[in-house]
């Protein structure tokens, strides 16, 4: 039988290349066996499609020299965040800790409601869980503020972003874990913590364009101890969680925010006052 | 008249008190210029108000035409800026590929491809393509310099800051660097402190001396070693007329004062000479100086 049909040059130099697919490749391998014209023609077909061995160097580079995205990393990005925004993200080291302790919570609070049932409990969490996410926070980006990372406030990207996806990055961890742990709590204080939370996490955002965050972190955890051992001394914490005081840690909030936002010019300089 | 990149007219900044700079008046063009002055003279301020990331208290800043303390002018200015700060911090465990890639995201280069290209592009030019993967705590303190340098020099800004980049560095590396600095220069504007006067002699066209907060001289490298002639002399022993006196490595002594004595050999003047001249009283103070 004589061959009518024969292999193309495109054909050919997609099998040369390697890049033929498996069932087009069995084709030309097919008709290559029996043909011995277009077997003259594979050389001269595989010639001009040698590698581009700039492009494979920088393969070579690619695969030795990237850094390896981080676990942290590659979460992100396959959770849709952009790879810059992730790389930003986990370049934040202190934020682990605040994660780290954030699942510290989660796991023992149920251990601790197996063995301790009273308002001890609920006490310790509430004094615990609000100071999670705004030491998380503060650590997150004090070195953005502080003068040993000049170099990235002198980098264009938008301070205000960074922080804010810092500190977005430390929430949306925390935040479930501490609900997790709150769970096993009594009472109230499972889902009210959140609001003293939110408002000192927003306290810090807005303190920070005047100082360090560790400070007003400091200053607000200082202050939290002191307040919630004060109640827990009178036998009543609730008072922490009043309908007036949501209302209070509620608008410290929104003030935080708007601080932060109000005064953004501030941040991403080393002093004084734009 | 040739229009300034940068231009600062009476700037002024103190710190609790302290004046760091007293009116500082400078217009720089493309090219190199030196810093130089004593320690505490406020070289770092003045460089870090440049870099946009301190405010001045008064006067007026231009950067490439805008002005850096309204926001969105500053944005601007930092994307055509590099900057080498005198102290860096590094985030912890990252390889000198990872850190610059990191500084090129701030730097809003957005894309991996031609990002990591750049990366590679400046690590080659400070000369450290080959130790990229290496954690920056392993790396000896001229290379973390050199990382450091490297993140400045990304998309070859138009206006580059650099607050003592030879520190650290061997003499290879110096002049290595000198020549990447140098080529730079013929397109950008850079600004370089330094305390050598050889890095300065070696590679600015400019020199502004700036000492307790004022410029003291501002003008060509050659002028000012110029302002040297006939004030430098060698001499078998300690010249007590000399303002500066300092045991050369042939046995002689060489003498920096108001003239040249008869017996003396008058030499041609350094850099160093003209600066210590310039800075007069204060560098008098030094321990080489004949009893």
């Amino acid at each position: 039988m004589t061959a009518t049909w024969h292999v193309d040059d495109a054909q050919l130099a997609g099998w040369a290349a390697g890049v033929a697919g498996p069932a087009g490749a069995a084709s030309v391998e097919q008709h290559l066996l029996r043909c011995a014209d277009c077997r003259a023609r594979v050389t001269p077909a595989a010639a001009p499609v040698l590698p581009d061995l700039d492009a494979v160097w920088m393969r070579v580079r690619d695969e030795i020299e990237l850094p390896r995205p981080s676990l942290l990393e590659r979460v992100l990005v396959r959770l849709r965040v952009p790879a810059t925004d992730a790389t930003l993200i986990a370049t934040a080291p202190s934020m682990r800790s605040a994660w780290l302790a954030a699942l510290a919570l989660a796991v023992l609070f149920p251990v601790l409601a197996t063995a301790w049932r009273g308002t001890g409990l609920a006490d310790l969490f509430l004094l615990l869980a609000p100071l999670v996410p705004v030491a998380g926070v503060a650590l997150s980006y004090s070195e953005y503020v502080e003068s040993a990372l000049e170099q990235e406030a002198a980098a264009p990207y938008s301070p205000l972003r960074l922080v804010l996806l810092r500190t977005l990055a430390v929430l949306v961890v925390c935040v479930p874990l501490l609900v997790v742990a709150g769970a096993f709590v009594p009472g109230d204080v499972t889902w009210l913590w959140l609001l003293p939370a939110l408002g000192f996490t927003a306290v810090v955002l807005g303190v920070s364009t005047w100082t360090e965050p560790t400070r007003a972190a400091g200053a607000i955890a200082l202050l939290w101890v002191a307040a919630v051992g004060r109640a827990a001394w009178r036998g009543d914490t609730g008072v922490l969680l009043s309908d007036v005081l949501l209302v209070v840690y509620l608008a410290a909030a929104a003030a935080g925010v708007f601080v932060l936002v109000l005064r953004t010019r501030r941040l991403g300089t080393l002093g004084g006052t734009w | 008249m040739t229009t300034s990149t940068v231009s600062l007219s009476g700037v002024r900044k103190r710190f609790r008190g302290t004046v760091a700079l007293d009116g500082i008046d400078l217009h720089l063009r493309p090219g190199v210029t030196g810093l130089l002055g004593p320690n505490g003279a406020g070289k770092t301020t003045l460089l870090r108000i440049l870099a946009t990331v301190l405010p001045a208290d008064d006067g007026d800043v231009r950067m490439l035409g805008r002005d850096p303390h309204d926001p969105r002018q500053r944005t601007d200015v930092r994307r055509r800026l590099g900057y080498l700060p005198q102290e860096l911090g590094f985030p912890r465990g990252m390889s000198a590929f990872a850190f610059v890639d990191y500084m090129a995201v701030l730097k809003e280069w957005d894309d991996p491809g031609r990002r990591h290209a750049e990366v590679r592009r400046v690590l080659d030019q400070v000369g450290l393509g080959d130790i990229a993967t290496k954690r920056i705590r392993t790396l000896s303190g001229g290379q973390r310099r050199r990382v450091a340098l490297a993140q400045a020099l990304l998309g070859s800004p138009e206006v580059l800051v650099l607050d003592e980049p030879t520190t650290g560095l061997d003499p290879e590396q110096r002049a290595s660097l000198r020549h990447v600095l140098a080529e730079l220069g013929r397109t950008s504007t850079l600004l370089v402190s330094t305390h050598q006067t050889e890095d300065v002699a070696a590679l600015c066209d400019r020199v502004v001396v700036l000492d307790e907060g004022r410029v003291h001289y501002d003008g060509p490298v050659t002028d000012l070693v110029a302002t040297a002639a006939g004030h430098v002399w060698l001499s078998a022993a300690p010249d007590a007329a000399a303002q500066v006196s300092a045991r050369t490595g042939s046995g002689r002594y060489r003498n920096l004062g108001a003239g040249v004595p008869p017996d003396g050999e008058e030499v041609a003047p350094t850099l160093e000479d003209a600066y210590l001249l310039l800075r007069g009283a204060s560098a008098a103070t030094r321990p080489e100086v004949a009893a």
